[in-house]
């Protein structure tokens, strides 16, 4: 069995009279009050722009699309032009030469190899664009 | 036609301030900004009032300037299912619930000066301005909510079924928060000296 809502207390109405009486009253507003929100409202679009982000910024499409060109255009100016077959072969015997010296263990046989092979690495130092090329480079003297 | 045409401007915004709030809303949606004047004075004194006893400000002209400003930025987004007052009170309410937060963070509150003193007070006079001081403190020793509840209902006196659609939460929650809002205060002014 439910039981049946109670209505309020009698005295819930003095009390709601003794607040409206005695409430206490705001200030005045002041004159200028209406006219300055009236004010504020017409320059929304101030506002707007300086709470725009700058991920909302319409140049950033233009800004990304402008720096993927510069890359691509960049990288094919700055990347080295690929080698002559005449410059692959050569690049290709020295290859093999000092290949077999790196995998002997007698550290003389090595040297002897690296010398008989001076000239060879002159070769190479053609590929080579860079000036520091191995052919500048001083091989160890043994003796 | 021609008669209409030549009203003068006053008169066009009589007759437009007998329009409804939903048909001031739409001018202001089609860009009139003048009929957002008569909004603010329909409601700016309903307005005032809530925020002075929720928020007891001393910048109380510029948090009233703080909820218009976002009311009417916030028109084009107010759906108009619900009364305008309705979701400009709930405005208010937020806006005097930010105005609370900052000033729990610490940022400066001045008291408020109270501008009825008078050297030449008569007996009823004084006694009234005590009672008025009594709510006053009996209102901020309740919580936000409690308070926030007995300004919309018993001061404002917004039906219950509207100050639950304002704070969003059911009309039992109402019910109760008015229920502990009341005993706290009668239980305030007990204390005070004052039976209710």
């Amino acid at each position: 069995m439910t039981r049946p809502l109670t209505p309020p207390p009698d005295n819930d109405q003095e009390l709601v009279n003794f607040l409206q009486q005695h409430r206490p009253q705001p200030p005045v507003a002041a004159p200028d009050l209406e006219e300055r929100i009236m004010g504020a409202i017409e320059q929304p679009e101030q506002r707007q722009v300086r709470r725009q982000r700058w991920y909302r910024s319409p140049w950033l499409p233009t800004t990304i699309a402008a720096s993927l060109i510069a890359g691509v255009l960049g990288y094919r100016t700055i990347a080295p032009s690929r080698p002559t077959p005449a410059q692959l072969e050569a690049l290709e015997a020295f290859i093999e030469t000092t290949w077999e010296a790196s995998v002997n263990d007698d550290a003389e046989d090595e040297w002897s190899i690296l010398r008989s092979q001076k000239s060879q690495t002159s070769l190479v130092a053609n590929f080579s664009d860079s000036p520091s090329s191995v052919s500048n480079f001083p091989l160890p003297d043994r003796r | 036609m021609a008669i209409e045409s030549q009203e003068p401007p006053e008169q066009n915004r009589q007759i437009s301030a007998k329009e409804s709030d939903q048909d001031l809303v739409q001018q202001c949606l089609q860009g009139d900004s003048q009929c957002f004047r008569l909004l603010y004075r329909r409601h700016q004194k309903r307005v005032r009032s809530i925020l002075y006893q929720l928020c007891d400000t001393s910048m109380l002209d510029d948090v009233v300037q703080e909820v218009f400003l976002r009311a009417w930025k916030g028109l084009p987004k107010f759906r108009q299912s619900s009364q305008f007052s309705t979701w400009l009170y709930r405005i208010a309410w937020n806006v005097a619930s930010d105005y609370r937060q900052a000033a729990a963070q610490g940022r400066t509150r001045l008291q408020v000066i109270t501008q009825h003193a008078s050297t030449q007070q008569d007996a009823a006079d004084v006694m009234h301005l005590h009672y008025q001081d009594l709510v006053k403190r009996g209102l901020a020793n309740l919580s936000f909510d409690h308070r926030t509840i007995l300004v919309l209902h018993d001061l404002e006196e917004i039906p219950q079924k509207e100050v639950a659609e304002i704070l969003g939460i059911p009309v039992g929650t109402v019910k109760s928060r008015l229920f502990h809002a009341r005993a706290a205060m009668r239980q305030f002014f007990q204390k005070e000296g004052v039976q209710l």
